[in-house]
């Protein structure tokens, strides 16, 4: 495990994962500064908002296109057989690639915490609230990741997937609440089937509506009931998500 | 005559070659024909459906308040544009602020915004909207957001010039719990408002009301009360009455902290 490691770690640094990443957070920093101080008040309210906002979409973005290509170029060059030939299991192959993709994100989501805490000096509860939920959502949509890529041939399609999911999985939740009322659709029959359908899809989707809430920064009012909403759906989804990956891999012929 | 042979691949690429120029002569003809089409310049954006805008915030509703909100405060002035106030329609401005309290209510910045920057459009008539705004806001938290209430009242009195609604409006900052942090000032509101309409009475019983319900007044408050009583109100013995009832209050509150001390 401590090779796939230090070989993935290389593999980012070598891809400029890091240094890719690291200028445009600085960039979409930057940006976010100069958009905030030009508010006429709670500029740094506006500022907290834009670079809590932009880092996570920066950092999901970059983590899923890392993953993607790079399990994809691993199947291409083979290399993914060649460790597999070895005396090492399917299973603990993925466990291998899953751990160091945690690590991986933790050592990304690090930086951003250092840039808010010295800059903004937000709440201690609401800035570990909001730095633990984007650890969680890195984690979560990079084990989809690895299922995306495992699953589609092309890492194109799975990059186009992965982005996909994450967008629908923010969007459900609200829509769900919203739609159930039959109230507001005007077809009764037309509302029951889309009210079951929606119902179904949310139930296979994470609530990452509930991740990663900007205001937790800005006013500090996270509860325990939040931080234990997205740490129980981490927890369940992403062991979904790797006993579906584990699935497919030992399904796979070489 | 000199026939001069070309191979095929030299005449495929005097082909591609006239094709290339023939299609970039085809763009710059079609961008001289539409360079006129500019982008449809509208001052106050179409307010969206609430629902939309909750979908679209993909559940960070702060990052898309901040976003919506920095969009209001440019409206009518992006694309190098300066558009005056008095072009805007504040009927769908008020109903964007509306639209964006739904998404963050706690924020001060769409009532800075409105009473701030939009109250001073050249058409006073158009307040109006940001006095219902103003008023409407505060009744999500009067203990925290009374400020917004005073500006109401100021932009009711002196932009709207209306000061049957400044009153009304003052009657409602006024009814703020007493043991809100709150400047007397703002509590007597109603009784400037009542003194500009001439009905010295009621400013006096607003006054008088004050007296009963509080007791620690700033040496400022004091000044100001006695400046108003006697300069405004024009009620000498009212103001002795009120003026030596404060100072009483005053000293005996010294005494009882000497006392402590």
């Amino acid at each position: 495990m401590k090779a796939i490691l230090k070989y993935i770690l290389l593999t980012a640094a070598r891809d400029w994962l890091f240094i890719g990443l690291a200028i445009a957070v600085i960039a979409s920093s930057g940006i976010s500064f100069f958009l905030g101080s030009t508010a006429l008040s709670e500029q740094n309210m506006m500022q907290v908002a834009f670079i809590s906002g932009s880092t996570r979409l920066i950092l999901v973005i970059g983590m899923v296109l890392f993953i993607c290509f790079h399990i994809r170029r691993s199947f291409e060059n083979r290399e993914i057989e060649f460790i597999i030939s070895r005396p090492i299991s399917r299973s603990t192959f993925l466990f291998a690639y899953f751990f160091s993709f945690v690590v991986l994100s933790f050592i990304l989501i690090i930086p951003i915490i250092i840039l808010i805490y010295f800059l903004f000096s937000p709440t201690l509860l609401g800035l570990f609230g909001w730095s633990f939920s984007v650890f969680c959502e890195l984690v979560l949509l990079s084990t989809f990741a690895i299922l995306a890529s495992l699953m589609l041939r092309s890492a194109v399609s799975a990059v186009l997937g992965c982005f996909g999911f994450y967008i629908i999985s923010r969007i459900m939740g609200y829509a769900v609440s919203t739609i159930i009322i039959p109230a507001k659709l005007n077809n009764i029959n037309f509302n029951i089937g889309l009210e079951i359908l929606l119902k179904f899809l949310s139930s296979l989707l994470p609530r990452l509506d509930q991740f990663a809430q900007s205001k937790w920064l800005i006013y500090g009012d996270i509860q325990v009931s939040n931080i234990s909403f997205f740490l129980i759906q981490s927890v369940i989804y992403i062991t979904l998500i790797l006993l579906m990956s584990i699935y497919d891999f030992n399904k796979k012929q070489f | 005559m000199v026939r001069i042979l070309l191979s095929k691949d030299r005449k495929k690429q005097i082909v591609l070659d006239i094709a290339l120029i023939l299609v970039l002569f085809v763009q710059i003809t079609f961008w001289y024909h539409t360079k006129h089409i500019k982008p449809d310049m509208i001052i106050v954006p179409e307010v969206p459906k609430e629902t939309t805008v909750h979908l679209l915030s993909l559940g960070d509703s702060q990052f898309y308040f901040r976003q919506l909100a920095f969009k209001i405060q440019n409206a009518g002035d992006s694309w190098g544009r300066f558009t005056a106030l008095k072009d805007y329609n504040y009927e769908s401005l008020s109903r964007w602020f509306y639209l964006l309290d739904k998404l963050d209510s706690k924020s001060n910045f769409i009532p800075s915004l409105a009473s701030y920057y939009y109250s001073q459009t050249q058409t006073p008539e158009d307040t109006v909207y940001i006095v219902q705004y103003l008023r409407d806001h505060v009744k999500k938290d009067p203990r925290t957001k009374w400020w917004w209430l005073s500006q109401a009242v100021y932009i009711a009195n002196h932009r709207l010039k209306d000061k049957k609604l400044a009153l009304e409006v003052a009657y409602e900052l006024a009814a703020t719990p007493n043991d809100v942090d709150m400047p007397m000032w703002a509590r007597q509101m109603p009784a400037f408002i009542h003194e500009q309409l001439g009905e010295r009475e009621s400013a006096k019983k607003i006054i008088a009301d004050i007296m009963d319900n509080f007791d620690d007044f700033a040496p400022g408050e004091i000044n100001f009360m006695e400046y108003f009583l006697r300069e405004r109100l024009e009620d000498e013995t009212f103001r002795t009455e009120v003026i030596e009832e404060l100072r009483y209050r005053a000293q005996k509150k010294l005494e009882s902290e000497g006392i402590s001390n």
